[in-house]
């Protein structure tokens, strides 16, 4: 699959410097982010890859904002935000911010098209159902629409998050380990739609994997160990 | 859309599966709400149908009420010049049963003479059925008069049988079933019987210092104001001694009791409530460690801390108001069972109905007790951080919501407190029993703080399950804390209601004398004295026989102020509301201790001198007088 060329004439899409992560725990304080500097042009994929407790996962948090940094600076779509709070965390992920998890993460009690509708109806969506349907349908899961993640296949709740992420059009699309679940034709399936949604959506893609195969369909990969980057190559076409 | 309305959304679809672990917070919110709203339901019934009957229960819109004496002609005209009157005179006196031309078994009995007017509202039932006034006829020596059956069981008399009450002859001429007003007769010694004026004037019963009550009852034209009679009666006549009621407050006696078993039972429920509510806020607790996930989805799809809080406040409060609903229905419906089970025994008038007050209140407890519960762990929702959907994080179990959650809790606290003060007719009583419920609650937190202390210190026990359970109790997060206290509050209401029972026992069995009296013989005539002495000391069983002298009187001016204009604390009102019985002697009764003063000497003569019981000598002002 072609991946299209980086923009660069834009701003970054996200813009870490000198980042920084510790947390405290029983033991003392763990460093998990040492001085992490990237920059990401928007609509570039990039694949994070690493060992485990490299702090693969925790990168993509704090550019995710789901985790602040306890140093540097983070901008993610042209908004600094290192100093928010998690509300104003929360608030601005609204729209901007597209997350796929590894463990799919829906919420039982809705529906494939509700739980795909409620990014639309946080950002004040007049249309969330009708877009969360178009999402669904994207995904090939227009019949399925009624059906509870319970009811679903963990190749069909990975569809779901994958249109719950892209479906408010973000200016960036996260997602850690999205195949990491699923068996290895189910896992290709969910790559293959993951870069086809890209290729229309010409979001910003920042995958986290340990997956060598998936992580050259990116344009980048940054390799990460002990928290620093190691190695920031792009991929050869 | 606004952040309410999509809290609302999210909620309502959250609450499609079954909300498990609300099974407890459920049943002590319909529980607590079912007492609260059936006690004042109930309670409502009988204020209601008391205040509906005023009139029959009263037998007027007035009663004038006077002791020892008839009213007089200037009192009687001014009575008559405002209403249609009637005159009921009552007294105790002794009934004996006519066998053979001679007397046989005796009762006491509460007399009650009635003119033809009487009743003036509602009827009197009588077997066989017949008219009062044929009832009581009196023809030739032998008056009528009718009973309750008591009085023919305990005579060993059917009706038409003869009895002697003073030096008239009387034909039972029926049953007494029910009359209108008996309940704003008060506390009876004996069965009732009636009988007419003309046949109490025949018995010599009045003569002068029997205790006779003369009531004389008013019905005022429709427009006329029953509480303006009163003020204008009293300031036409300010000496004349009389106590006059209205049709407003008949039964006073009952509404008292009504109104303090209800505020009792409202507050045992609100304890009820209070021991449910730490079983809800641990319920609430469990619910949102199983929801982690979820929140931190929300917030990772871009839900502030506010509207996460609104979602799951929205949740709880929709369990909370089905139960306050099944409550509220249970409630309702207490009353109407109570009088499908007991109706017919029911001793005071009742109006069953659905009264919306009580219900109102009920149902303003229960979900004031559900926010102050519920709210203090759902504020820290908003501290579950959305990291912890990539790794394990914990929210301190300690750890505090937010300060304006936290005093929305409180003001729903608060809120309660007020409500149930507001309600409550002794707002003291009220307000000691909550601060109580208060410092049971702290001091078991305490005490269950203390014991996890205690256990964090101990060595481990070997025992791999000894060991486990003492982990389990100590571990960050445990029920601990929330069952030592809601255990310890429950406890606590059943220990405090059966010391109370013993308490009153106990006070009951204390205040008894060693060797009470027998028999209690009152209303002796001094021209009767001599004889009834003769009459007892024929009996070798009337061990210790002691005559009292006793008149009846009331206290008319305190230090110069009239008795109802001076200055009485509320426990010794009664001593100047009524006649009393006063006594006189040159020696202090036995048993008597002088606090202060000193008792007159013997013969004494000279300025008059009266000896008080020292509480109410203290309650009118008289503290350490000579």
């Amino acid at each position: 699959m072609q991946n299209p060329p980086p923009a660069i004439n834009l701003p970054p899409a996200i813009d870490l410097k000198d980042v920084r992560l510790t947390l405290s725990s029983v033991a003392g304080a763990v460093n998990i982010l040492n001085g992490v500097s990237l920059a990401i042009p928007a609509g570039q994929t990039v694949a994070l890859l690493g060992p485990s407790g490299s702090g693969k996962s925790s990168l993509l948090m704090v550019a995710a904002g789901l985790e602040t940094a306890t140093g540097g600076h983070v901008t993610v779509a042209g908004t600094d935000i290192t100093r928010m709070g998690e509300d104003g965390l929360a608030r601005f992920r609204r729209g901007r911010v597209g997350i796929v998890f590894q463990s799919f993460h829906l919420i039982p009690t809705m529906t494939a098209l509700e739980n795909v509708a409620v990014p639309l109806e946080l950002n004040g969506a007049r249309d969330a159902f009708d877009r969360a349907r178009e999402e669904l349908v994207a995904v090939g899961l227009g019949a399925r629409t009624d059906h509870y993640p319970g009811q679903l296949s963990g190749g069909e709740q990975q569809r779901v998050a994958l249109a719950r992420a892209i479906a408010p059009k973000p200016a960036v699309l996260f997602a850690d380990e999205p195949t990491g679940n699923l068996d290895g034709s189910t896992g290709k399936e969910i790559s293959d739609l993951l870069f086809a949604l890209h290729a229309r959506s010409q979001t910003t893609l920042f995958l986290v994997t340990h997956e060598e195969v998936l992580a050259k369909r990116c344009q980048r990969i940054v390799r990460l160990n002990d928290g620093r980057i190691v190695a920031d190559e792009p991929v050869a076409a | 859309m606004s952040r309410i309305a999509l809290a609302f959304r999210f909620a309502r679809r959250e609450m499609r599966l079954r909300l498990a672990g609300f099974r407890i917070f459920f049943a002590c919110l319909a529980l607590g709400v079912t007492a609260i709203a059936g006690v004042g339901s109930l309670s409502q019934a009988f204020l209601t149908g008391l205040a509906e009957q005023g009139r029959t229960l009263l037998g007027g819109d007035v009663v004038v009420h006077l002791v020892h004496r008839e009213a007089r002609d200037d009192e009687l005209a001014y009575m008559k010049a405002r209403g249609r009157i009637s005159q009921i005179v009552s007294m105790r006196a002794m009934a004996y049963a006519l066998k053979n031309g001679a007397e046989a078994e005796r009762q006491l009995v509460e007399l009650k003479a009635v003119d033809s007017a009487y009743p003036f509202f509602g009827a009197v039932s009588l077997t066989p059925d017949q008219k009062l006034t044929g009832a009581l006829a009196c023809r030739d020596s032998i008056c009528g008069a009718v009973a309750e059956i008591t009085l023919l069981d305990r005579l060993n008399l059917k009706p038409g049988g003869l009895i002697r009450i003073g030096t008239q002859t009387f034909r039972l001429a029926a049953v007494l079933n029910s009359e209108p007003d008996r309940i704003s007769g008060g506390f009876s010694l004996g069965p009732h019987l009636l009988m007419s004026n003309e046949a109490l004037h025949r018995t010599g019963l009045i003569v002068l210092g029997s205790l006779i009550d003369y009531n004389y009852r008013i019905v005022l034209p429709p427009a006329a104001d029953p509480k303006q009679f009163k003020t204008q009666a009293t300031a036409a006549f300010p000496d004349a001694g009389w106590d006059i009621r209205d049709r407003s407050d008949a039964a006073p006696g009952i509404r008292r009791f009504v109104e303090q078993v209800t505020m009792f039972l409202t507050l045992v429920g609100l304890t009820a409530l209070a021991v449910g509510g730490v079983g809800a806020a641990q319920a609430v607790s469990a619910f949102l460690d199983r929801k982690r996930e979820e929140i931190a989805t929300f917030k990772s799809l871009g839900a502030d801390g506010p509207l996460i809080f609104l979602i799951f406040f929205f949740q709880v409060m929709a369990i909370a108001s089905v139960a306050v609903a099944v409550g509220l229905i249970l409630g309702a419906a207490l009353p109407f069972g109570i009088q499908y089970l007991y109706g017919s025994d029911i001793p005071a008038p009742a109006h069953f109905a659905l009264y919306a007050r009580p219900l109102l209140f009920a149902a303003a407890f229960g979900l004031l007790s559900a926010i102050a519960c519920a709210v203090p762990p759902l504020s820290r929702a908003r501290l579950i951080p959305p990291a912890s959907l990539f790794r394990d994080l914990v929210a301190p179990a300690s750890a505090r919501g937010a300060l304006p959650y936290l005093l929305g809790a409180a003001l729903a606290g608060i809120a309660i407190i007020a409500l149930a003060l507001l309600l409550a007719p002794e707002p003291i009583f009220a307000a000691e029993f909550l601060a109580g419920i208060a410092i049971g609650l702290v001091a078991l937190r305490l005490i269950a703080e203390g014991l996890r202390w205690a256990l964090r210190r101990l060595p481990r026990p070997r025992n791999p399950a000894l060991r486990l359970a003492f982990a389990n109790l100590t571990r960050p997060g445990s029920a601990t804390t929330g069952v030592v206290t809601a255990l310890g509050l429950g406890l606590t209401l059943l220990a405090t209601v059966s010391l109370l029972d013993n308490t009153i026992a106990a006070q009951v069995k204390g205040r008894l004398p060693a060797l009470a009296p027998s028999f209690f013989f009152v209303d002796i005539q001094p021209g009767e004295a001599a004889a009834f002495d003769a009459a007892i000391h024929k009996y070798k069983s009337a061990q210790d026989f002691r005559r009292t002298p006793m008149i009846r009187g009331r206290i008319v001016s305190l230090k110069g102020v009239p008795a109802k204009d001076a200055k009485v604390a509320p426990a010794a009102k009664w001593a100047v509301s009524g006649d009393r019985g006063i006594t006189y002697a040159d020696t202090p009764p036995e048993g008597t201790v002088i606090t202060a003063g000193q008792w007159w000497p013997a013969n004494y003569s000279g300025p008059m001198q009266i000896s008080f019981d020292e509480e109410l000598a203290q309650g009118m002002g008289w503290e350490g007088a000579q």
